[in-house]
């Protein structure tokens, strides 16, 4: 039984629990590290690992204090050198490097997002659930067979975004920007067509915009079109 | 029976009536789309024919070169009218004439969401040097663009206290031999020759720019020409853009397309392609790299470290 705790999730702050019951992982650590430990009312000391996604403050913010306490972090060679900090308790691995923590077994692999080396993860665990866990990244160049959860960003609806640039809340410089490192609803749908969603329970949407989403309106689509939980955290 | 001539004025006039079907459709199209009917000056109209035929050729060039009976055809019905329609618009609005080379090269490539060829309407170098000098704030007279090779003589004079015109020194001092490129330079020329800007570029920004290409065929193949496209473009962002200009409205329109397609087309082009299939190994057993031992999770006990509130990572804007 997979059970995924969202800690923070948005552009102030991303991390997120996930457990099969005998391995607990944190996905990102964007957040005050004592905010980690009071969401999960202190109980870090079974943490096996800390996955980071890209050097970004919003993702990597509490490393220090997260290596410090022991914590393995996995992450790519070009996001340690982004954020910096040399720790025994920071490992560098390789696209598609299979990496053993625990139950699970770990795949990283790349993403396109407008920093040094940004990864994503496909997490399997010995009693057959997939997890995919990817943020921060306009499209993924990647298919996958038989995932049971996908925790997938979706940021920003374009119909919204133009209307916020007619409008003039949003400046048309921040398009461009955004259409190059986040994932628009509209592709996340097409990344849904693409994948085989037959397994599928749960389907978390992450890193939402505050300005440029509608959660309610992303979870219906979400939900219209697969037919799977929505978990909008 | 009919004779040649009456065949290619029957081609005529069936391309004639092709054009103003073409004409309409843009016209209703676009209504539909901006909300808001589109009235075209006789010019434009030249314009949109103009486009139409070139657009037409191109069709029918690719479907000539289409080897894959699976990819659907390159005809008008495989078209997405809805995205031509807009951006033909912007181009005719800003006098692009599609006939003259380096206007517009129209580029198509299938849409899988749209299930019809989007035909991007990339704006050459001419092009884009023509409309921006119509939307400047203020329109230079001449503009002057020239690469620079090891033999040539090219020396700046800038602007300063005792000298209020901006300037150059160029010579090519043998024809028959320059050397290699080296560099380029523009030079913008006004009615108040106080405000000439003269704009240097080296070979260090042509290689930013062939580093960005998609594609280096071109750069390998016409190097001394892409160098050129480069300059021009590199010169003429220089021209401060007149919000108020009527044509300004399609002016940013067509400048943020051609990057927005860019990033669409890379979306396009390369998401949900291969396959990741993987299952959990029991064994330790490295299906990507045989030779590298797998990383093992140390276990997670407290490293009795100081704790540093040192700033770490890079910070991301807020969206």
């Amino acid at each position: 039984m997979i059970e995924i705790k969202a800690l923070a999730s948005g552009s102030a702050g991303n991390c997120y629990h996930i457990t099969d019951g005998e391995t607990s992982l944190l996905l990102e650590a964007g957040i005050r590290y004592k905010d980690i430990q009071k969401a999960l009312d202190f109980k870090t000391s079974d943490i096996a690992a800390c996955l980071i996604s890209h050097e970004h403050k919003d993702h990597s913010k509490a490393i220090k204090e997260v290596t410090a306490a022991g914590i393995d972090c996995y992450m790519s060679a070009g996001t340690a050198e982004a954020i910096g900090h040399d720790h025994h308790r920071i490992h560098r691995v390789s696209t598609q490097e299979r990496i053993k923590i625990g139950t699970w077994d770990i795949i990283p692999f790349d993403v396109q997002h407008d920093v040094s080396e940004p990864y994503g993860f496909l997490l399997l665990n010995k009693s057959g659930a997939k997890v995919l866990f990817a943020t921060d990244t306009y499209y993924i160049r990647y298919r996958f067979t038989g995932l049971t959860h996908i925790m997938v960003e979706a940021n920003y609806s374009m119909d919204i975004l133009n209307e916020n640039i007619v409008s003039g809340r949003v400046h048309r410089a921040m398009k461009r920007r955004l259409m190059q490192s986040h994932f628009s609803l509209e592709n996340v749908k097409e990344f849904l067509k693409a994948n085989d969603l037959s397994k599928v329970e749960q389907i978390w949407l992450l890193h939402l915009s505050d300005t440029n989403s509608d959660e309610e309106l992303f979870k219906r689509e979400i939900q219209g079109l697969t037919g799977k939980m929505v978990i909008v955290p | 029976m009919s004779n040649k001539n009456e065949v290619a004025n029957k081609d005529t006039s069936l391309q004639a009536t092709q054009s103003e079907r073409f004409l309409a459709s843009v016209q209703q199209q676009f209504a539909a789309e901006a909300g808001a009917p589109v009235a075209f000056t006789d010019y434009e109209k030249t314009l949109a024919q103009h486009l139409f035929l070139k657009v037409d050729n191109v069709l029918k060039d690719l479907e000539t070169k289409r080897s894959n009976d699976k990819q659907s055809s390159y005809t008008w019905n495989n078209v997405n009218m809805r995205k031509l329609a807009l951006d033909a618009v912007h181009r005719v609005k800003l006098g692009l004439d599609a006939l003259i080379p380096n206007h517009i090269h129209p580029v198509p490539y299938f849409n899988k969401r749209e299930g019809k060829y989007d035909l991007d309407l990339r704006v050459g170098y001419v092009g884009e040097a023509y409309y921006r000098a119509q939307v400047a704030v203020d329109p230079p007279i001449d503009i002057v663009y020239e690469l620079v090779y090891s033999n040539d003589h090219f020396k700046p004079i800038k602007k300063s206290f005792s000298n209020e015109v901006e300037s150059y020194e160029f010579d090519v001092k043998n024809p028959f031999d320059r050397g290699e490129i080296i560099g380029g330079f523009g030079y913008l020329a006004f009615e108040d020759p106080k405000k000439n800007k003269l704009v240097i570029v080296t070979e260090d920004d042509f290689q930013k720019s062939r580093s960005a290409a998609q594609s280096k065929t071109f750069w390998d193949g016409h190097p001394a020409e892409m160098r050129y496209k480069t300059l021009v473009h590199r010169v003429t962002e220089h021209l401060e853009v007149d919000p108020k200009k009527v044509n300004a409205a399609s002016y940013a329109y067509v400048e943020g397309q051609e990057k927005d397609s860019a990033v669409m087309r890379e979306i396009n082009e390369n998401a949900n392609q291969e396959i990741i299939d993987a299952e959990y190994e029991e064994v330790d057993e490295l299906p990507f790299d045989k030779d590298q031992d797998p990383i093992e999770a140390p276990t997670s006990e407290s490293d009795d470290q100081e704790i540093s509130f040192d700033k770490t990572g890079t910070d991301e804007p807020t969206w």
